[in-house]
């Protein structure tokens, strides 16, 4: 009998395994990984927290700060870049008009803040499988525990316990000044030229940088790839991970993008 | 929060001596008319206005007029009060675990969305009105059981009504409904419990709109 594979999703793929994508990408992702275990990490869930859950926490501190709900969405909408949480602020104001929370803003405000409980929650029963956290990061394994009649606070709590770590692990783990891990995967062939985690991976070690939260944000897919298990396939939707993977000799099974299955099947969205 | 909505007032005219009327100090001499307004907080507040008409004795006219206006707040303190809160959340959600109990009837009508709107607006309006009257509570009571009922609400929403066909669901539902109908505090865990609850069913109790996943130049090609 022939074992389950086990396969460890990248953050974008993370993010459909939830749900949250077109169904016919949802469908697609589904079909790559039917046959085997999904599994995660502690730094996946960390650039999940601070790439979505932030963003909904920031967006209900905003709003409840506003008195207009649908001036504050529009005002957000100019502030969130591509890589942030892409809230179409439509999107969300007919979500709001549609559970009866658009004129208020401080309910608004509570349930923008309530979908950052739910979204962290959905996340952490789907992909309950962790990889081993080796990196170290402090951030990916906080909880956000929400008492309803205290959400601001609470909601605030939260948002310190994810505050940038100074003295991180990662530091050793890469291993900049013990020709460790990251020097390593910077002497493969591509790593360096062809990824934008590894032309920062080494822009980093020349300039000798102390690795913070900070920094480590702009080398996520190089971490998520030193990770990586042996016995894991990454399941992701970036190619720079192709590279990565094959540099490591570790497998990679990459996956249509929302944009890459609309092309393929235009009516299937 | 403004007050509104005037029930009573009562004109106290009638002159009174400078000696009676401290509080108006120095500006009051001779004599004084006094007029006051009551109002009242009400449940369901609207715009209202007050007039009085005050007959002077032209022979004898006051010196000042007093205007005294009450803002009487007990009222409607009492209906944001956790007690009352509480009967309302208690009352309603009892209401609306007997709508989702009855959906069973129509569980295998073509228009099953026609029945499913009922608890859905009945739950939107108990979200409302229990949001709305803590907004100004010093510490807030009904937060968990407003959670609660927003994880339900939304069980309904992105074609969610589907799942109340099956038994199992409304089962749930309704038993969450029951505790929320019955217990005095809801708590955090409950909050949490629920949603776990919905989950384990494959409702989806926290509805986000859909998102554009994040992609850019460095997009995966899967053809090799």
């Amino acid at each position: 009998m022939t074992e389950k594979p086990t396969y460890l999703l990248d953050t974008s793929a993370a993010l459909v395994s939830l749900g949250e994508s077109t169904p016919a990408h949802c469908r697609h992702f589904a079909a790559a990984v039917a046959d085997g275990e999904l599994h995660t990490s502690v730094y996946v869930r960390k650039e999940f927290i601070q790439r979505w859950i932030l963003g909904y926490v920031r967006m209900a501190f905003a709003v409840y700060q506003s008195s207009n709900v649908s001036d504050a969405l529009f005002d957000l909408s100019q502030d969130f870049s591509i890589r942030d949480v892409k809230v179409q602020s439509h999107a969300i104001a007919l979500l709001l008009k549609e559970k009866g929370a658009i004129e208020n803003s401080r309910t608004a405000a509570i349930e923008l803040g309530r979908l950052a409980f739910g979204e962290l929650k959905k996340f952490d029963r789907r992909l309950r499988s962790r990889i081993p956290n080796l990196s170290g990061c402090r951030i990916g394994e906080q909880r956000l525990t929400l008492d309803f009649n205290r959400f601001f606070q609470d909601l605030r709590a939260f948002v310190e316990s994810v505050e940038p770590v100074e003295g991180c692990d990662v530091n050793e783990f890469l291993g900049f000044t013990t020709n460790g891990h990251a020097c390593r995967l910077l002497e493969a062939q591509d790593v360096q030229q062809k990824t934008k985690a590894g032309k920062q991976l080494a822009k980093l070690r020349d300039q000798g940088k102390w690795i913070t939260c900070k920094e480590c944000a702009t080398i996520g897919d190089a971490i998520i790839a030193l990770e990586q298990p042996a016995t894991h396939c990454l399941v992701h939707i970036d190619n720079d991970f192709k590279i990565l993977c094959t540099a490591l000799g570790r497998r990679n099974k990459p996956i249509l993008s929302e944009r890459g299955v609309k092309k393929l099947t235009p009516e299937a969205t | 929060m403004a007050y509104q909505g005037y029930s009573s007032g009562t004109a106290d005219s009638g002159s009174t001596a400078d000696s009676n009327q401290a509080s108006v100090g120095d500006l009051a001499r001779g004599t004084t008319e006094t007029v006051e307004v009551f109002h009242e907080w009400t449940p369901q507040p609207t715009n209202s206005s007050v007039e009085r008409v005050i007959d002077i004795d032209r022979f004898n006219p006051p010196d000042n007029v007093r205007l005294v206006s009450h803002v009487v707040a007990d009222f409607g303190k009492g209906f944001r009060s956790p007690e009352y809160l509480i009967s309302i959340r208690r009352r309603e959600a009892a209401k609306i675990a007997e709508s989702v109990r009855g959906l069973a009837e129509w569980s295998e009508s073509t228009q099953f969305q026609v029945w499913t709107q009922q608890p859905f607006e009945q739950l939107r309006l108990l979200i409302q009105r229990l949001s709305e009257a803590e907004q100004s509570a010093e510490c807030p009571h009904e937060g968990n059981s407003c959670e609660i009922l927003r994880q339900l609400r939304d069980t309904f929403l992105n074609l969610g009504w589907r799942h109340y066909r099956r038994r199992e669901v409304r089962d749930c539902v309704t038993a969450i409904l029951v505790y929320l109908a019955r217990v005095y505090e809801v708590s955090s865990n409950d909050a949490e419990l629920a949603m776990d609850q919905l989950f384990d069913l494959d409702m989806d109790p926290a509805v986000i709109p859909q998102l554009s996943c994040v992609q850019d130049d460095r997009e995966a090609d899967v053809s090799s």
